[in-house]
């Protein structure tokens, strides 16, 4: 009896509950990132007000892959960001834009975005959730507005089930579809390469892997830091500047002279499928690339980073065991998942 | 074991209860008044109009197509309680009338002081996409260089060097050292501003455009364009506030 007299109150409390403008929560299923043993907690700003579930996920995959965020329909972000280039552009120094256009920097590669602070190679973008805003806006790259992706989106019925599934109702906004694309690119994970699972004991890099991983850590992860293979700062590694392009970088975001030329280290995950190498694909091999560390450095450039400013000799041997060593970041995984490959 | 689920529902019941309990009780706080802040936007003595021509103190002549801009995190002080603050932000639009009376509400009382924010506090320029009034569809957003545009002017003048003989002040920043935000204090009649529960008080903010050119000492052959932070995009959004802060304040009061 008495139970019974609860339950009915629970009823009208819940019922006062909804009339006071609760809304029943919508079934979802939790995404949780796979944080390997030895890494850091990712960055919590990054899905703060945005948890990662598998409805927002799968939203956002499909917004990735859709043309229809771009004025003519060529330029989903999968065209610049391809899954089997490690979701940056394959073999191009700058990717293609709308009407014939050419990108200002080098695409990256999408792993473990969770992980980063600011986004772009002069961390313009102080949050994951408005990446996207900027490749979708851009005369050079998607060249659409946001009105007019959002009226595409609302016009293109395959849509609603989505956003319901993902936010409770099939109401379609900047801010939903913004934090649905955070999510999917924020699912991308590079932890199986060979180089994990030797971290993890389940394999053994041969002699010449070996040497490699010893002169990485002797000359390369002070910035490049394992297990991302970033610290995510800005540096100036002694590029001379490109004159066609007088691309600043960092500089161009904070107007402080002495980031002059900074730019932000990439992760060294996937690099042997992400040639061409710098912000500005100057180089096409890694051979190329040592070489600049070797005798390239603008030491007249007062930016400079004292960690790079007397160069990196490596000798011939060195050279191939580094080489072999950056092949064992290579991961397959993230090349292979369908889960991340276009929605079927 | 059934009794613990009754002891579990009771709990769960009283829970809900207090959370109903105290959405009512909000109801029913000190009484309330209400306060409409009208922003009246003049340009050579006239209301301003968008399309419509007019001089900078240069006397060269410009027409204005946009002028939009953020208020934000008011705070209103009280001599006999502590400051109210009302810390939403709104998007001020010349082309949207509604967008130019901000209606609030208030704990009765005077109010002496009335202090706001003249833009975006950095926290929103960092913490991912926003709605209302900060959607970046307002198209008060830099996409390359995240961060909210402040305070929005565009036009054309004769005089502009710029293409198409453009005007385009775009005002913003929030990157240390050229923060672009400004504290805003209202030049309230001394007897201060009387809110009240039977009455709507109203609140006529005449913000004089001819100020803005005046302090920005903006030539529109120098200077047709500023479209990034730095140091022209603070001192611009420090002439704004000036022109808000030197603002003929009418106050109403209506039954």
């Amino acid at each position: 009896m008495i139970r019974k007299w609860h339950i009915a109150l629970m009823a009208i409390v819940a019922l006062l509950g909804f009339a006071n403008g609760h809304k029943p929560v919508a079934k979802l299923h939790p995404y949780q990132l796979v944080i390997p043993k030895g890494w850091p907690k990712y960055n919590e700003k990054n899905f703060a007000k945005n948890p990662l579930t598998q409805e927002g996920i799968a939203l956002g995959r499909k917004l990735f892959y859709d043309g229809q965020l771009s004025k003519d329909g060529n330029f989903p972000c999968a065209s610049c960001h391809q899954q089997f280039a490690s979701f940056a552009t394959f073999d191009h120094d700058f990717s293609h834009g709308y009407n014939n256009t050419f990108t200002m920097r080098n695409a990256p590669v999408l792993v473990n975005l969770a992980w980063m602070n600011e986004m772009h190679w002069d961390g313009g973008i102080s949050h994951i959730e408005v990446q996207p805003l900027a490749p979708l806006t851009a005369a050079n790259e998607m060249a659409e507005t946001l009105p007019n992706v959002l009226q595409k989106l609302r016009a293109d019925t395959s849509y609603r089930r989505y956003f319901k599934n993902a936010f409770g109702d099939t109401a379609i906004n900047s801010g939903r579809m913004l934090k649905a694309i955070a999510q999917f690119i924020g699912s991308i994970q590079s932890y199986q390469s060979k180089y994990d699972q030797m971290k993890e004991g389940k394999v053994a890099f041969n002699p010449s892997e070996a040497a490699g991983y010893q002169i990485f850590l002797q000359n390369c992860n002070s910035c490049h830091r394992e297990p991302l293979f970033t610290d995510f700062s800005y540096r100036n590694i002694g590029l001379p500047e490109n004159p066609r392009i007088l691309d600043k970088g960092r500089m161009r975001i904070t107007l402080r002279p002495e980031d002059s030329l900074k730019f932000k280290v990439p992760t060294l995950r996937n690099i042997t499928l992400s040639s061409p190498y710098m912000h500005d694909g100057r180089f096409l091999t890694l051979s190329q690339v040592f070489d600049h560390y070797r005798v390239g450095v603008n030491v007249k450039d007062v930016n400079v980073d004292t960690l790079v400013i007397n160069g990196i000799p490596l000798n011939g041997q060195q050279r191939l065991d580094l080489l072999s060593f950056l092949h064992t970041l290579r991961d397959d995984y993230v090349l292979k998942n369908k889960a991340w490959g276009a929605p079927k | 074991m059934a009794n613990r689920q009754t002891c579990c529902n009771l709990f769960v019941s009283i829970l809900l209860l207090l959370g109903n309990l105290s959405w009512v009780a909000a109801q029913n706080k000190a009484k309330q008044g209400q306060l409409i802040i009208e922003l009246k936007h003049i340009a050579n003595n006239q209301p301003l109009q968008l399309q419509q021509t007019y001089q900078n103190n240069l006397s060269q002549t410009y027409r204005l197509t946009k002028f939009k801009y953020y208020l934000s995190n008011l705070a209103f002080e009280n001599l006999q309680t502590k400051k109210v603050y009302k810390k939403q932000v709104w998007l001020v639009d010349q082309q949207d009338s509604n967008t130019l009376s901000i209606r609030l509400s208030l704990p009765v009382g005077t109010y002496n002081h009335l202090q706001a924010l003249l833009g975006v506090d950095s926290a929103k320029n960092c913490s991912g996409v926003q709605t209302g009034a900060l959607d970046p569809l307002n198209d008060m957003f830099w996409t390359w260089n995240s961060g909210y545009i402040l305070e929005k002017l565009e036009g054309y003048a004769d005089s502009s060097s710029a293409f198409n003989n453009k005007i385009e002040y775009h005002l913003g920043g929030f990157r240390s050292p050229y923060v672009a935000m400004q504290t805003i204090d209202l030049n309230l009649p001394r007897s201060g501003i009387k809110i009240d529960a039977n009455s709507t008080t109203r609140l006529q903010v005449e913000m004089n455009l001819d100020l803005f050119w005046a302090y920005s000492s903006i030539d529109f052959k120098e200077i047709p364009v500023c479209a990034l932070p730095g140091k022209n995009a603070v001192l611009f959004s420090q002439a704004f506030a000036k022109m808000i802060n030197a603002s003929k304040i009418n106050l109403i009061q209506q039954p």
